[in-house]
């Protein structure tokens, strides 16, 4: 079930091209919110929080491409890959990077393989952005020393990456795979099987 | 100088960083960030070709915001310290001082990887010391050597939607779905290309 040797080429480089996709977007994102945002919120102790609005983003290519793949390890891999490719091209972030990466791949695949990745629809997929929320949450707690910060101001953190991972990796992500579901770009896969209409079919 | 920690083996260098900043993300103390932050830069003065110093002051930009952000942070809000311009003790100083070289720490060791190693090396290192199954290694390169394509594709999609008179603001989804588009193409027509030109899935 675990076997890598069972993928279909076309998988892999799928899901290849979804993580290198979105780390081009990861890495915008970071470096346009380490620019221009984090400087204009700094004075007020707020830098660090900017990012937190923008969460999601980071948890968007594992859930994609779990969704439209549907296969054992798949959120783990791509999240590993979003990564590493952010790494490669250069990514000021590389060492918190990686590991993170990691964890939120888990995050998505923990609950895709709670529901022995059989159920697809728009509960499990908020379940989906809870997953690595938490597990990226716990990891940011121990590596940025937040047990030394204010717990309000921990818990504040939490809310906004929870809201922000439920809008973009929960809602944003199963609306952008439908609509591609319905343009027909996904015949092959087990998410666009039902939109694919057999010859057969009275209507 | 010279550039020897290019010719070390990426997927060990690979595998020392995760592991490296796995371990140290449960060890606390100040004095060992600012080691490791100095052991970083030191590796870069003395591994990395005079060539790179330019990308080192690039990448260092936004790591000296984020982390002296992190240190305001830790400064107003840190445990002691009285929220937003509130009252100032010496242990929130002490946090947010931590905080700020726990950052810089992590962004070293990442900067010492990020500009010795070579994606195409990378990716053949993992397939020859990794053992990674064939298929993900020329997936990776596929979609690696795709970057440039994206690049122009998203260039292209913005000029359609402009030659349409329809209006994309920078957060609007419509570029991402016609490049997601674009990815499922490009997914089943190099894969058919591929396997055209004999690759075989082992």
């Amino acid at each position: 079930m675990w076997n890598l040797y069972k993928w279909k080429l076309k998988d892999v480089i799928l899901a290849s091209i979804i993580s290198v996709l979105f780390a081009f977007i990861c890495f915008a994102t970071v470096h346009s919110v380490s620019f221009v945002v984090a400087p204009l919120v700094m004075p007020f102790g707020f830098g660090d929080i900017a990012i937190e609005f923008v969460f999601g983003i980071f948890f968007m290519s594992a859930t994609l491409a779990a969704y439209v793949i549907q296969k054992p390890g798949v959120a783990v891999i791509v999240g590993t890959m979003t990564g590493v490719v952010q790494v490669l091209m250069g990514s000021a972030f590389a060492a918190t990077l990686l590991p993170s990466a990691f964890f939120q791949g888990l995050g998505v695949e923990a609950v895709f393989f709670a529901t022995r990745y059989k159920k697809f629809n728009l509960p499990v997929m908020l379940l989906a952005a809870v997953g690595p929320t938490i597990t990226s949450f716990v990891l940011a707690w121990y590596r940025g020393l937040w047990m030394d910060l204010d717990f309000g101001f921990v818990a504040t953190r939490f809310v906004i990456r929870l809201c922000s991972a439920l809008l973009f990796s929960g809602i944003i992500t199963k609306l952008l795979a439908d609509r591609l579901a319905k343009v027909g770009v996904l015949k092959s896969y087990p998410l666009g099987t039902k939109y694919s209409q057999d010859i057969d079919d009275e209507s | 100088m010279s550039d020897f920690m290019s010719k070390i083996n990426p997927f060990y260098k690979f595998v020392f960083i995760i592991v490296f900043s796995t371990v140290i993300t449960f060890i606390h103390s100040l004095w060992l960030n600012i080691w490791v932050f100095g052991g970083a830069m030191l590796l870069i003065l003395t591994g990395v070709k005079y060539t790179q110093y330019m990308r080192v002051v690039k990448f260092m930009l936004p790591v000296a915001f984020m982390s002296f952000s992190l240190f305001v942070m830790g400064l107003f809000f840190g445990e002691g310290g009285g929220g937003m311009f509130g009252t100032v003790t010496t242990q929130s100083t002490q946090t947010g001082i931590t905080m700020a070289t726990r950052f810089l720490s992590f962004a070293g060791i990442g900067l010492v990887f990020a500009l010795t190693t070579n994606p195409y090396d990378l990716v053949k290192s993992l397939r020859k010391d990794a053992k990674l199954p064939r298929k993900f290694a020329y997936g990776m390169l596929c979609a690696i050597n795709l970057l440039p394509h994206i690049k122009t594709e998203y260039q292209n999609a913005m000029m359609a939607f402009r030659v349409r008179g329809v209006r994309v603001g920078p957060l609007s989804l419509k570029p991402l779905f016609s490049m997601l588009v674009n990815a499922f193409r490009w997914s089943e027509m190099l894969s058919l290309a591929m396997i055209s030109k004999g690759f075989y899935e082992d």
